[in-house]
């Protein structure tokens, strides 16, 4: 141990070895430094697969297709007289349907943001990364809503189960979900449907196999001359689309099928899978696909059996390294069931597309597009200490907002086909998720 | 290197084999909870007693129990069937048309008490011992078991959650 005067003059050289003190000086506690946050963007990949319909102001509330429809061919022979007996002949009798759809809207708002944060924190850019977030919510919300009412209009619901392939099933059909699942495919519906097979298959080539034979019996033709982009970059001619999530195409390199039958010089170790099977179905990816997860603290028979989980969630232990980031839900990562989509061409349901709001509101945004405002109001505290409003005269605030009008119709409800199959994932003996 | 690639292969089937665990219960007559969680089960061995032969059957369920009660759900149906109507034509006449086709409508299936399905049966006689079976049962909720008669039941599984 050394000591010495600091400062000081005249010491001995040599007496003594002094060091200063490391913590005399002033530091930054932190460099802040900023990052870009990374993280898998949004695509569409409803509103690519499914036609338009527009919806322009003046037409009323509810709108209804009304379509044509070619008389059912009763055939399975033709013997008609001879010439020397009068001839038969055959009534045709053409008729119409229709379909009511109601345009929809939805509405995404932030928080208030105050002014001091922007201009006193090291982050400058959280209105335009909000800005950004709520942009890709928007787009996902179109996508979902398209999804949710296909699922609940589809007249038919594919599980694949034990023994066969495929168990293909009368399910309720013809009106909307909603979010407690009393309504369409409700969540009762569904219990049961899963109750009732011992084993859920996963999504297998055969059970796809099954599908598209169950899509060439309701006489839903596949998509024809379409442009549209997919995994396997070849047009989506002649062809069904499946729409699935990656770990079920994921699984289709250890199906038993494709082991069997594929070519000796098929490289599903290094090459991966390609998209088209069968030469008949075209495979295009869902980013977060539609999952049910079993509560299987309920009653199998109770409707909260059922739960449909959010792909992700928010870390919130503040002690955390990770802290505030959003991470997936383990529940929807354990989540035992997924859905995937086997859609036909011929646009069996169309999105539609809103026009502009009426001439005297044309400053109404309502297209999704995500605008900035500071018409808000700002609360503060009379004499008495109530809350009252005032407006935001100072400019202190900004508020992000969007108004996205929507809806969908659903023109030929046999034309898309859910599957409902056991989650696998794994690559040596796969096992559930 | 052949060497090393063996011992790869070693080390490889013991971390697989370490995932395995094996189950072995005594089973009195009716329904008895084995499992109480998801799991993958690989193989299955059922011995009878000195009280007889027995059939085991094997449930999805994490209770004591082989049945379950659903809740009342509205599904479709449709059967073939005729409709006729009649209407009055532009020559002033009566007409009956008879349509021929089905009719889709909405079912109610009420609440009812129903014996899970069944994921397999075995069968052992008198104090032998039938399998191991290997098989490839993927539970959701666990593993229950009905045995007509006194057995002995051996699970080999790997827990999934």
């Amino acid at each position: 141990m050394s000591s010495a005067t600091l400062p000081s003059i005249d010491n001995q050289a040599c007496s003594s070895w002094n060091e200063v003190d490391r913590a005399l000086y002033n530091k930054l506690p932190y460099y802040f430094q900023a990052k870009q946050a990374e993280h898998l963007k949004t695509w569409s990949v409803w509103s690519k697969l499914l036609g338009e319909r527009k919806w322009e102001a003046n037409m009323g509330s509810t709108g209804k297709v009304i379509q044509k429809e070619f008389a059912p061919v009763l055939r399975a022979h033709a013997f008609p007289n001879a010439l020397t007996d009068s001839a038969k002949k055959d009534l045709v009798i053409t008729r119409e349907r229709s379909t009511s759809f109601a345009p929809k809207h939805h509405k995404f708002e932030s928080p208030m943001f105050n002014f001091l944060p922007s201009f006193q924190d090291f982050m400058k850019n959280s209105i335009d990364f909000t800005l950004e977030n709520i942009n890709d919510q928007v787009r996902r919300f179109n996508d979902v809503m398209a999804r949710s009412y296909i699922f609940h209009q589809a007249r038919y619901l594919m599980i694949p189960g034990a023994p066969g392939d495929g168990v293909l099933t009368d399910a309720p059909w013809g009106s909307e979900g909603n979010s407690a699942g009393t309504s369409g495919k409700t969540n009762t519906y569904l219990g049961a449907k899963l109750n009732g097979i011992a084993n859920v298959g996963p999504l297998s080539l055969n059970t796809i196999n099954l599908a598209i034979s169950h899509m060439d019996d309701q006489r839903m033709r596949p998509f024809s001359g379409s442009y549209l982009p997919n995994g396997d970059s070849s047009p989506l001619d002649s062809m069904y689309a499946l729409v699935l999530g990656s770990d079920a195409y994921n699984q289709f390199m250890y199906d038993p099928f494709l082991l069997k039958y594929k070519q000796l010089d098929l490289n599903v170790i290094t090459k991966g899978f390609k998209g088209n099977l069968f030469g008949r179905v075209m495979c295009k990816l869902e980013d977060m696909p539609l999952r049910i997860k079993l509560d299987t603290t309920k009653n199998p028979g109770e409707a909260g059996y059922i739960t449909w989980p959010a792909p992700e969630t928010i870390e919130l232990n503040s002690s955390a390294d990770n802290y505030g980031e959003t991470v997936p839900n383990p529940d929807y990562v354990d989540a035992e069931y997924e859905v995937a989509f086997v859609v036909s061409g011929g646009a069996p349901y169309e999105m539609l597309r809103i026009g502009p709001p009426p001439k005297d509101f044309s400053d109404m945004p309502w297209n999704g597009r995500v605008i900035m405002t500071d018409d808000v109001n700002v609360p503060c505290e009379d004499e008495d200490g109530n809350t009252v409003w005032d407006t935001n005269k100072y400019k202190e605030y900004l508020q992000l907002i969007s108004h996205l009008t929507t809806g969908i119709v659903g023109t030929q409800k046999r034309g898309v086909l859910p599957i409902l199959f056991r989650r696998f994932r794994g690559a040596r003996n796969p096992v559930p998720a | 290197m052949k060497k090393l690639l063996l011992s790869a292969i070693i080390v490889l089937a013991a971390i697989c084999a370490q995932a395995q665990t094996t189950f072995s219960t005594n089973l009195s007559a009716g329904t008895s909870l084995c499992l109480a969680f998801p799991a993958q089960i690989s193989s299955i061995t059922v011995g009878g007693t000195a009280s007889g032969a027995t059939t085991v059957t094997l449930f999805d369920n994490s209770a004591a129990s082989s049945t379950y009660t659903n809740a009342s759900y509205t599904t479709t149906t449709s059967y073939a069937t005729n409709i006729t109507s009649t209407i009055t034509n532009s020559a002033g006449n009566l007409q009956t048309n008879t349509f021929s086709g089905i009719f889709t409508t909405t079912a109610t299936v009420a609440a009812n008490t129903n014996t899970w399905p069944s994921l397999a049966v075995y069968s052992a006689g008198a104090s032998s011992i039938s399998g191991p079976y290997s098989v490839n049962l993927n539970t959701v909720r666990g593993l229950a078991v009905t045995a007509s008669t006194n057995a002995t039941l051996t699970v080999v599984y790997r827990r999934l959650r």
